[in-house]
């Protein structure tokens, strides 16, 4: 089921009002409910795969389970070897579903082989697995790290594996976080809906106006930037980096804005991440969900920045590969975390990885000179990074690259009728996008009014939403599913 | 909670009732397909020829010139598909039915009603034929579902244009279009070919196959009722044709004419490069005007039509 469905406008206050109305007597019993809504939210898409849901769940709540038992008798050694089997075996079930006809073709082709067809599994690649997957070994893992002790409520824990609002596409949340919150009984609090609701709205203005309308640019460029001239491609380029963008923090702005409805803080996903001004910066803003996941469960247990030089560079080359392999089965993704690798290195290795943690341009209405530049720098090595996200191959990455950058970029920007009012809508989007967001840096998400009491007056905050809606209505372009779901 | 609820519900409140509001204007004003499907419930018995198809048909027949009392039942944009539901809808009650006239156009054999760009003409039909559709089915019911369509078929309505956008335009009692060729913009034979020709080059297999089995049961269903079908490749002008691919030309043409040997109530007549059409024929590179070329054609249909007569039903 999408957020941007009929089915889930159905879906959504249905739930709400059974989930408080009438299940809000007994925990286990709303949490029973929870795990039930999830499924169904999940299996609209194909029931199927909810029984790989389900043995995920079953699998990492068992080992948790053991984990502790061993941990409680002093057998350190036992409890390691439960949690990398189950490491283990989360990883087989992602790399069997997600990696495995990509491992036999990149196998076979290095070897020049070419009869490998009946070797390949075509297996549909099951939405959110390595969402869901990351947050279940989060589980066992903090459960070995002695963080969080070991559940025995499996309802609660299933409701925290499949909670639907951030099953498919995150924020993949910390055992630590969610888990808790599914153990102890939730009380509604309407600050915390009404202003769930509005970073949801903001959350699907950024992903139908944004997203939606860019995605319509960017693919009739990507497809055909053989023949398009370099100020397309580079419109095309821009116009993916927005769409990724929409997209992926607009879909985290309604998972977190929808848990909050229900009583569940999610943690925070983006943070404003084009207005970083280094690399570094954008990766602390970016999916900071998977980047922290990463950092704690695989940078520091490899010794994270504390070793010698070469030492660093190993782990964030590491980090970052695996990061982009994360993402899908395709060397275009390695090679975008191989990128991106290569512009954060000369930052850690001379230490000035954490030069921006600050607010940018605080107190202030509009950025100096200079950050404005930083700020479109970052952007620009952002962008040609998406290139090479974005484009079927690595080959095809190059010569999108070589194209913007020949004689190419003179030839007048031809994009064809079907672009026109997509087009449109996207600037005006955008436009919207960066204003606002701007403005707003300082706080959760775009549309957080607690500024002036000016803003917070009821006909303002009114004449906002109902102009966010009709901006909507009136620019919204035809349904895409979420980026994010492949991976 | 409660007073959430009620917030919600005040907030929510003037939103649905403009929305309904909007949709309840939009449709009252008269579409085309109105007159169209009150037409056929009325003189559906008294018909014996019967135009589907898309613009190629809608525009391009004149159905005064015919020997056979017609309606054109062709609208912009229908799809094949969306002529199998009409077709459906209709059949049992055409009792004088001698023939269905389809055109078999580069454009109509890979063209579907539910492709993007093309849902904004869902609501309209589902609205004026009474088509069924679930009851959540909500973009296939409401026509504020296409809100840049919506303001369109809203301006045209107010300003009463003679326009060539979906809406309040001028058809004939036979539901034919009445492109007159007066009306042709002065850059016609440029303007419209090679573009359009190349976008109607571009298709999906999948879309082919689909249309050409909705063919086969339209013409099985006709020869089960003991009707003529004539297939047709509509008359265009040199700059759109030959901008066409030669792929999609041959496989329009290979589409209309295994139908043809398949079954012995379907003929086929490719008409796309036929000489006997003029410059004043059409209305643009790829559609005959209704005061000229429409009558042509109907006179070629027609003679297609009463050849070879079918064993009485």
């Amino acid at each position: 089921m999408l957020f941007n469905s009929f089915e889930f406008a159905l879906f959504l206050p249905a739930v709400f009002l059974l989930y408080w109305f009438v299940f809000n007597r007994n925990l286990r019993v709303q949490n029973l409910f929870v795990v039930g809504a999830s499924y169904l939210f999940y299996g609209w898409w194909d029931w199927r795969f909810l029984l790989l849901i389900a043995f995920t769940s079953l699998c990492s709540y068992a080992s948790g389970l053991i984990i502790g038992h061993y941990r409680q008798q002093g057998k350190r050694r036992w409890a390691r070897a439960v949690n990398a089997g189950n490491i283990l075996l989360n990883l087989a079930i992602l790399g069997l579903f997600k990696y495995y006809d990509f491992f036999v073709a990149s196998f076979a082709e290095l070897f020049g082989i070419t009869d490998y067809d009946s070797l390949l599994l075509r297996i549909i690649l099951p939405v959110g697995i390595s969402f869901y997957t990351f947050q279940a070994l989060s589980y066992s893992i903090d459960v070995y790290r002695e963080k969080l002790p070991p559940t025995r409520d499996i309802v609660a824990f299933f409701a925290f594996i499949s909670f639907f609002p951030q099953l498919v596409a995150g924020p993949i949340e910390r055992a630590t976080n969610l888990l808790p919150q599914f153990l102890r009984p939730r009380t509604f609090d309407t600050a915390q809906a009404v202003d769930g609701l509005r970073q949801a709205l903001w959350g699907f203005f950024k992903k139908i106006v944004v997203a939606d309308n860019c995605a319509i640019l960017a693919n009739s460029i990507f497809e055909n930037f053989e023949n398009l001239s370099g100020g397309a491609l580079i419109i095309g380029a821009v116009a993916f980096s927005f769409q990724i963008y929409g997209d992926f923090s607009g879909y985290s702005d309604i998972a977190i804005g929808i848990s909050r409805l229900f009583g569940f803080s999610l943690m925070r996903n983006f943070h404003y991440p084009y207005f970083s001004r280094d690399i570094a910066e954008f990766w602390r803003r970016w999916h900071i969900s998977l980047t922290t996941w990463f950092r704690d469960y695989i940078y520091i247990p490899l010794g994270g920045s504390r070793g010698s030089k070469g030492m660093v560079f190993r782990n964030t080359l590491i980090i970052f590969l695996v990061s982009g392999f994360w993402h899908g089965a395709n060397w275009t993704f390695v090679a975008w975390g191989a990128y991106h690798a290569l512009l954060f290195l000369p930052l850690i290795l001379s230490g000035r990885n954490r030069r921006y943690t600050g607010e940018i341009a605080a107190g202030r209405i509009l950025p100096s000179a200079k950050d404005a530049c930083r700020m479109a720098g970052t952007f620009s090595l952002a962008v040609v990074g998406w290139i090479i996200f974005r484009a079927e191959t690595i080959g095809d990455a190059w010569l999108y690259i070589r194209r913007i950058f020949s004689p190419a970029i003179l030839n007048r920007v031809a994009l064809g009728s079907s672009c026109e009012s997509p087009g449109i809508h996207a600037a005006i989007g955008v436009v919207i996008l960066l204003a606002v967001e701007w403005f707003q840096r300082a706080r959760e998400h775009g549309l957080q009014l607690t500024g002036p009491a000016h803003i917070r007056r009821r006909s303002v905050r009114y004449a906002i939403y109902y102009l966010l809606i009709l901006g909507i209505y009136i620019m919204h372009a035809q349904q895409q599913t979420f980026i994010y779901f492949q991976f | 909670m409660n007073r959430f609820l009620l917030r919600i519900l005040r907030f929510a409140l003037p939103a649905a009732v403009a929305a309904v509001g909007a949709e309840w204007g939009l449709r009252s004003i008269p579409h085309q397909l109105a007159y169209k499907a009150r037409y056929m419930e009325e003189h559906a018995p008294q018909i014996e020829v019967l135009s589907l198809g898309l613009s190629h048909a809608f525009y391009g027949l004149d159905f005064h010139a015919s020997k056979f009392r017609g309606f054109n039942l062709a609208y912009h944009g229908q799809p094949l598909d969306r002529d199998l539901e009409l077709w459906e809808k209709y059949a049992d009650r055409l009792t004088s039915l001698r023939a269905v006239t389809v055109p078999l156009s580069c454009w109509s054999i890979h063209h579907r009603l539910r492709k993007e760009g093309e849902q904004w003409r869902v609501p309209f039909y589902t609205i004026n034929y009474e088509l069924p559709v679930p009851w959540y089915a909500f973009k296939e019911r409401c026509i504020i579902a296409y809100p840049a369509q919506a303001f369109r078929y809203l301006k045209h309505a107010l300003a009463s244009e003679d326009s060539l956008a979906e809406g309040n335009i001028p058809q004939d009692e036979f539901g034919s279009y009445m492109a007159r060729l007066d009306n042709r913009l002065p850059d016609w034979d440029q303007r419209a070919a090679e573009d359009v020709a190349k976008n109607h080059s571009r298709f999906k297999p999948e879309d082919m196959t689909h249309n050409r089995e909705v063919l086969r049961h339209i013409a099985a269903d006709c020869a089960e009722r003991g009707i003529r079908v004539v297939l047709y490749t509509p008359p265009a002008w040199h700059t759109y044709y030959e901008h066409l691919s030669e792929e999609i030309v041959s496989l329009t043409r290979e589409i209309g004419t295994s139908l043809a040997r398949e079954f012995p109530n379907v003929r086929y007549v490719d008409l796309l490069k036929d000489r006997r059409f003029t410059a004043d024929d059409f209305f643009n590179a790829s559609h005959l005007n209704y005061d000229r070329g429409g009558r042509k054609l109907i006179r070629i249909l027609d003679d297609e039509i009463a050849e070879d007569p079918l064993p009485a039903k």
